[in-house]
């Protein structure tokens, strides 16, 4: 049936063209919305999971109770008693026994390494400037096994915080806002004592303008000096072997400690959930445009099977049965949207590079474009779908049609 | 050899019989008429007996075989090996060539190569041999019909049916047609059944049926 399927594509070849075309619209404007928003997702995961941590431990904000109170001031009395009950806020959260979630993470063959963090909300001044912003103290030497931010130093060296000396590497957003360059000398005031000096000795730029914009890096032992809290952390960022791992080792190590663990997944749950949004509307929007498609091939297959009553009766007389008859459209449907996605496919990539070209502002300054064969495999897969489901019902008609009545009535 | 036992045919609901019991036999390589007055049944008769629609009762035995006892799949391609049929309406595919189209039911088994040969030769016999490669629409009625009647034998059938085959012909082109057909039963192994409403045509026949309101009225040899 190959032969006559194409003689008929071929008989009118506007209609077959224009049939085409909206199969290959639809799978372009898919592959092209598709590769924006998840070449987009993708970026800002992979930014989020090795620019942070797989998994963070962070201390938690502790209320004051009367029991932590009785442990610490009256240990020796047994019974004490409250006019009025206190209550209150611990100043600053911190991890209470670091060395023992080394210990565990030393033992732990899951995990590649981890770093502690001592992070502080600051005010970066410089002249009559003064921004706020986040203040990181690191160990560099582990902190490079945990995250990626090596990749993104544009000026100065990360290692350089190592020496101490109040060294500062700063997002280059951050730096543009305050007209600072590298090598100067910044004041960094940490709420109560009086601005610090410390001197930019590097600038590093993600692309993502959250982190660009208001992060700076120190060393931890500057930091820690600098908030009057010697020896305290945090967070301990840790990275895992499989990032997939994340979600489970953070429950694991969340069920027997007050702390908070969380994986990647958990500390982005609102982007994730953008995400998942965005995604949702894609898919909607997609569906909208392929039942488009579809119709235009459920149409002119309709009409097709209506004109060519005459040749189907024919072709039953000499022993065509209805599955050849119903294969006979079938592959038309096939082929007009087979053809149409693989265009679509084309023309999907050629809007892909044109917009990976464009230089767009945005969370991100460039429009990341995913260009991956899962995203290809698909649209070709939605567009085959289409074709099958929207060709299946005239060219079942078409099988079903008594040859009799046609023959009969001579129409 | 076709034997017809006892058909009826009824349509509509209430069923309203249009077939009251017809039974004859035929043998084989016969040239055989169907005649009577418009609406006597001759079509339903013709199309009763050629699997392309079923009676409402009786038998219908192609060499001893009920055609009712046979499988969808044994039906078809019954129909494609050995039965050729022939319509008022030349009913050629509009986007075949005339040689594509009398290749057409060789095609369904990928015969079309071996018949290849058969094809041309039959539309040469029917003076068509400059014209293999015209399509339908730039052919004339009666040259349209004579490739129907090419790709109704080119699977030498051993059965062909035709309705008024030249119902839609000036006499000139009716004649050449039934000439065809007539020399496909003397010099094939084929019985060819026709409808005619013109008794010139039907004196050709070697058997003649005659219908009337749905009764056989005579078999006269
Ligand atoms: N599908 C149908 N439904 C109802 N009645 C039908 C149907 N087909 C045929 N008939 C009736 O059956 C009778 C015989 O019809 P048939 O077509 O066999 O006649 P015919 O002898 O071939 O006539 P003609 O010479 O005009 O072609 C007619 O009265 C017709 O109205
Ligand atoms: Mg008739």
């Amino acid at each position: 049936m190959l032969f006559l399927a194409f003689r008929h594509i071929f008989a009118r070849p506007k209609q077959s063209l224009l049939t085409l075309l909206g199969v290959a619209l639809g799978t372009t404007a898919f592959i092209t919305f598709a590769a924006i928003m998840t070449g987009f997702q993708s970026f800002i995961i992979d930014q989020l999971v090795n620019n942070d941590a797989y998994v963070k431990i962070s201390a938690k904000e502790k209320m004051v109770t009367e029991k932590d109170l009785n442990e610490s001031l009256f240990k020796d009395k047994i019974h004490t008693f409250w006019t009025t009950s206190p209550s209150g806020r611990q100043e600053s959260a911190k991890i209470n026994y670091p060395l023992g979630w080394y210990k565990k993470l030393d033992n732990d063959s899951r995990v590649v390494a981890y770093t502690p963090l001592i992070g502080a909300m600051v005010l970066y001044i410089k002249g009559g400037i003064s921004i706020s912003g986040k203040l990181q103290g690191v160990d560099p030497i582990s902190q490079v096994k945990v995250t990626n931010i090596m990749n993104y130093i544009i000026a100065g060296d990360y290692q350089s915080l190592s020496g101490g000396g109040n060294k500062i590497i700063i997002g280059q957003g951050l730096l543009g806002k305050m007209g600072a360059k590298l090598n100067d000398s910044i004041l960094i005031s940490v709420g109560k004592a009086d601005p610090i000096p410390f001197k930019v000795s590097g600038v590093f730029k993600t692309g993502i303008m959250t982190l660009d914009d208001t992060f700076g890096y120190a060393y931890i032992r500057d930091v820690q000096r600098a908030l009057s809290r010697p020896s305290e952390i945090t967070d301990i960022a840790i990275r895992l072997t499989d990032v997939s791992e994340s979600l489970g080792f953070a429950d694991e190590y969340g069920e027997f400690t007050d702390e908070k663990v969380q994986s990647w997944e958990q500390s982005n749950a609102n982007i994730l959930s953008v995400f998942s949004l965005q995604n949702f509307i894609r898919t909607f929007i997609t569906i909208a445009i392929m039942i488009v498609a579809s119709f235009g091939i459920y149409n002119i297959l309709n009409i097709l099977v209506n004109q060519k009553r005459k040749d189907i009766g024919i072709l039953r007389s000499f022993g065509y049965d209805a599955g050849e008859i119903q294969n006979l459209f079938m592959i038309q449907g096939l082929f007009l949207g087979i053809t149409g996605g693989i265009i679509g496919l084309f023309f999907g990539f050629v809007m892909s590079l044109y917009l990976s070209t464009l230089r767009i502002g945005g969370m991100t300054d460039k429009l990341m474009i995913n260009f991956s064969l899962e995203l290809y495999s698909m649209g070709i897969l939605m567009a085959v779908a289409a074709s099958v489901i929207s060709s299946y019902l005239p060219a079942r008609a078409a099988g079903k049609l008594n040859p009799i009545d046609i023959v009969r009535s001579g129409e | 050899m076709i034997k017809v036992n006892n058909i009826k045919k009824s349509f509509g609901e209430p069923p309203i019989e249009v077939l009251h019991g017809i039974s004859f036999e035929i043998p084989e390589k016969q040239f055989v008429s169907i005649t009577g007055k418009s609406g006597s049944g001759k079509s339903t008769l013709l199309y009763s007996m050629s699997t392309l629609d079923h009676p409402t009762s009786g038998e219908v035995f192609f060499d001893g075989v009920e055609i009712a006892s046979m499988s969808d799949k044994e039906v078809h391609e019954f129909r494609n090996l050995k039965m050729g049929f022939i319509f008022q309406f030349h009913y050629l595919l509009p986007e075949l060539s005339a040689l594509e189209n009398v290749l057409m039911p060789a095609r369904r088994t990928g015969q079309h190569t071996v018949r290849y040969q058969r094809g041309v030769e039959l539309l040469t016999q029917f003076g068509l041999s400059n014209k293999l490669d015209r399509l339908p629409k730039q052919l004339s009625g009666g040259e349209q019909q004579r490739v129907a009647i090419a790709r109704a034998l080119i699977q030498e059938p051993k059965y062909v049916f035709a309705d008024e085959p030249t119902g839609n012909l000036d006499s000139t082109n009716g004649e050449i047609v039934m000439n065809l057909l007539k020399t496909a039963t003397r010099d094939g192994n084929t019985t060819v059944i026709y409808v005619t409403h013109d008794p010139d045509f039907a004196a050709l026949a070697d058997k003649r049926i005659v219908l009337k309101d749905g009764n056989l009225s005579a078999t006269e040899f």
